[in-house]
Formats: structure tokens, C-alpha cells, sequence
């Protein structure tokens, strides 16, 4: 009698937790197989333009600023890439603090790095950091047909044979830093549709770990495959208890 | 059917808190600067700043061969005789690698991780992982001349560290005295 109570107390407690659960397993089936196909399947390629979306992931719905450099618009994208009018460039780390052209050159000037790229766009060189910028840049101006950074320690200028920056020894008096504009609204548009930055492969990687809500969904996804684990046990349970009945009955 | 509605009624009851989820970007480490890194690479000497240009045919013959393409026009690199000292940026998963390479008679002498800007594998940095680099070579179908043993968790990082690897060697070959000693 107390063993037929305890299988009748599993099976119901199978039941519930199953029932509870089948959603999650369904979807959790679905997302690490793709999860695991994912550069196949082009997943890492494709990217989410819905606004609701990445408004959610905390995007900042700002207005896209850059900077102008005659007819030109330098900006700077969610995905840390940096455009030239509607042509993708090379990663720029941190915000875009400026952009001016030298000789047959653009100099763009990024809060942790500088690019120096052709009249085309094509990137010649780049200087981080770790390569000894002097980061964190605040701005760029131009003096003297020179292209000057603001850097902590001051106005610095650069020698773009070198990539190297060195104290500006003139008068700072006057010298400001180019100020941001606001591109037209067509170039905005076509920004917002190139650069891509939330692909499906992070999508499912935060539904499927739960992260997409924060801990509140790590917890949840938590309790789900502590609920997995109990349909395990439970199953394997009955199972024993099934098997050893219909082996006293023979 | 009665535990059934207890079960629903606990989960409206349940708090899920649709809290933004920002992917913010791991915050970079820096580990090596560039004097700093020299300064190691030619033990105080003073190297000689070179600069190597790469046309669309060298950009060609490094995808043909590496399989990589350099996206920069221009990669600076130090000398002293015949040792070269590279510093180059690789993507990780999403991030770059800024890593230093230092190169004699055409094989590394030392990689070194000078910063590092994922959220994970940078295991990388550590002496037991760019101690295998130590002696490697080209081969002539562009791969090292001995298997890299990765590291777990970190297979994205570790590839970066090759591509680099593979590219300082490349280059260095293309210098004057790489193509002289060709």
C-alpha cells in the first residue's frame, strides 16, 4: 500500500513538473541545437534591426551624432565600427571625439583610439593604447594645417608619418576641439539598418541561459533544470519500482 | 487538476523582473604597454621604428597564403639586426587582442598578450599558454610549424593569438632582410 502511494505521489509530482516544464524543454531543445550550429547556420551573420529589441538591451536611443568632414560624415555605430557616410571602416574604441582631414588623409579620432585612413576610407594605420596613445582622448582640431588631439595631459600634435603625438608647443589660446552635428536623416536611416550589432546567435544565447531578464531569468532557468533533474530522478524512480513489481509478480 | 491550478497560481504569483539586460562590453585590461613590451623585446636596446606597406598584391598573397587578410595599409614594426618585434590586433570573439610578437631569424622568440578586451579566454596572457609559440616557424602552406595546444573555454582567443602569430611571421619575412634572406 505505502509503495503504490509513494509511485502515485511520484507519478503526480512527474505530471505536474512535466506539464510545467515542457515549454521550456521544447524551447531549450531548439536553441542549443541551433546554439551549436550557429556559425553554420549564419546565426553570428545575421543581426535584429527591431528597435523594441535592442531599446530593450538598453541600446541608447540617441540621436546618431558625427562629424563632418567637408561633404563627408565621419560616425560611429552601437557595434564600435566607424563609417564614412554609408561605408563601414575598421572598430574604433570609445566614443568618436572627432574626425578632420590631413593632406589626402582623414585623421578620426576615437576616445581610445586614433585611425588614419585614405581619402576612400581604407584604413592605413591605427594607434591604441597599447600602441602609446595617450587615451582618453576629448577632441580634435586642426591649427596650422596640423591635426591636433586633446589629450589628458593637453593639446597634442600628430605626425601621422610616425603615428606618434607630441606636445603641442604653440598657444592653445582659441584652439577648439570640433564640435558634433547630427547627419542627415537618409544617412541616419541607412546607419540604423548597416550596423548591425545584435545578432540571433546573442539573442538565443541570452534566452536560452535566461539572461535576457536579467537574474530574475538566470533564477528562473535555474529552477527549470533543477525541475529537469527531478523529472529524471522521478521517471528513473517509477521506472524501478514498475520493474521490480513485475518481476515479484513473475 | 487541483495541484495543476496550485502550480499556475504560483507561477502569476512568481516575481519575474523584465530588468534591461545591457550587453555592455567587458571593460578592456591592459596588461603590456608598447615601451614596455620593447623594452623587453630588445633588452634596452634602442630598435629601429620601420614601417612595412601593404599593397593590394601583398594583401592578395597574405590571404592566398595565410588565409588572413591584413586590413591596415600599413603595419609598423621595430628592429635590431635580425630581430623584429610586431605589434598586432586580432578579434577574438567580438573584441580585439592587442598582441606583441617578437621574431628572430624568422621564428618567434616570445608572444606576449598586451591587452585583452573579452569577457572570457583571457587565459591567453599566461606564460604556460605563449610559451608554445617559442621557436615556431612557417610553414609553407602558412600554418606554424608545431600544433598549438589550446586552451579550453578559450578557442576563439587562442585562434586570434595564431592568426597573429602567423602574420608576424609572414611580414617578417617580407622586411628587407626577410626578403634578402629569401
Amino acid at each position: 500500500m505505502r509503495r503504490v502511494s509513494l509511485v502515485g505521489w511520484l507519478w503526480r509530482w512527474h505530471r505536474r513538473g512535466g506539464l510545467l516544464v515542457a515549454l521550456f524543454v521544447l524551447f531549450m531543445t531548439v536553441s542549443g541545437i541551433a546554439l551549436n550550429h550557429a556559425p553554420d547556420l549564419g546565426l553570428n551573420r545575421h543581426f535584429l534591426g527591431w528597435r523594441w529589441l535592442r531599446d530593450f538591451y538598453g541600446e541608447q536611443a540617441v540621436e546618431r551624432i558625427g562629424f563632418a568632414v567637408g561633404a563627408r560624415w565621419f560616425t560611429r555605430g552601437a557595434s564600435g565600427v566607424l563609417f564614412l557616410d554609408r561605408q563601414r571602416v575598421a572598430p574604433c574604441e570609445g566614443t568618436l571625439v572627432g574626425a578632420a582631414a590631413s593632406g589626402d588623409m582623414f585623421v578620426a579620432a576615437c576616445a581610445e583610439e586614433l585611425l588614419l585612413l585614405t581619402a576612400e576610407g581604407e584604413l592605413i594605420e591605427s594607434l591604441g593604447r597599447s600602441s602609446g596613445l595617450p587615451a582618453p582622448l576629448r577632441g580634435l582640431a586642426t591649427a596650422h594645417g596640423a591635426v591636433l588631439l586633446a589629450a589628458p595631459a593637453g593639446w597634442m600634435v600628430l605626425d601621422t608619418d610616425a603615428m606618434s603625438l607630441e606636445s603641442f608647443g604653440g598657444s592653445a589660446a582659441g584652439i577648439a576641439p570640433f564640435a558634433p552635428g547630427t547627419p542627415p536623416a537618409t544617412l541616419r536611416r541607412t546607419l540604423e539598418r548597416s550596423d548591425g550589432w545584435l545578432s540571433w546567435e546573442r539573442l538565443l544565447l541570452d534566452l536560452h541561459s535566461g539572461r535576457l531578464f536579467g537574474r530574475a531569468g538566470i533564477y528562473v532557468v535555474d529552477a527549470a533544470g533543477l525541475l529537469f533533474a527531478m523529472l529524471a530522478l522521478s521517471g528513473v524512480s517509477m521506472w524501478l519500482f514498475h520493474h521490480r513489481r513485475r518481476g515479484r509478480r513473475e | 487538476m487541483r495541484a495543476l491550478a496550485r502550480g499556475a497560481s504560483w507561477c502569476r504569483r512568481a516575481a519575474v523582473l523584465l530588468a534591461l539586460c545591457v550587453s555592455g562590453l567587458a571593460a578592456a585590461e591592459e596588461y603590456l604597454g608598447r615601451e614596455q613590451f620593447l623594452a623587453e623585446a630588445f633588452a634596452g636596446a634602442q630598435p629601429e621604428v620601420k614601417t612595412l606597406w601593404l599593397t593590394s598584391a601583398l594583401k592578395a598573397q597574405a590571404e592566398h597564403a595565410l588565409g588572413l587578410a591584413p586590413m591596415a595599409l600599413r603595419v609598423r614594426y621595430w628592429r635590431v639586426g635580425e630581430r623584429t618585434a610586431w605589434i598586432l590586433e586580432e578579434i577574438g570573439k567580438e573584441q580585439p587582442i592587442t598582441l606583441g610578437v617578437v621574431i628572430e631569424q624568422h621564428r618567434i622568440e616570445r608572444v606576449r598578450v598586451m591587452a585583452f578586451r573579452e569577457s572570457r579566454g583571457w587565459e591567453i596572457r599566461h606564460d604556460f599558454f605563449t610559451a608554445q609559440y617559442r621557436g615556431l616557424a612557417l610553414e609553407r602552406d602558412g600554418a606554424l610549424s608545431r600544433e598549438v595546444d589550446g586552451i579550453t573555454g578559450a578557442t576563439l582567443s587562442v585562434r586570434a593569438v595564431n592568426r597573429a602569430a602567423r602574420l608576424a611571421l609572414w611580414f617578417d619575412a617580407r622586411t628587407e632582410s626577410g626578403l634578402a634572406a629569401r
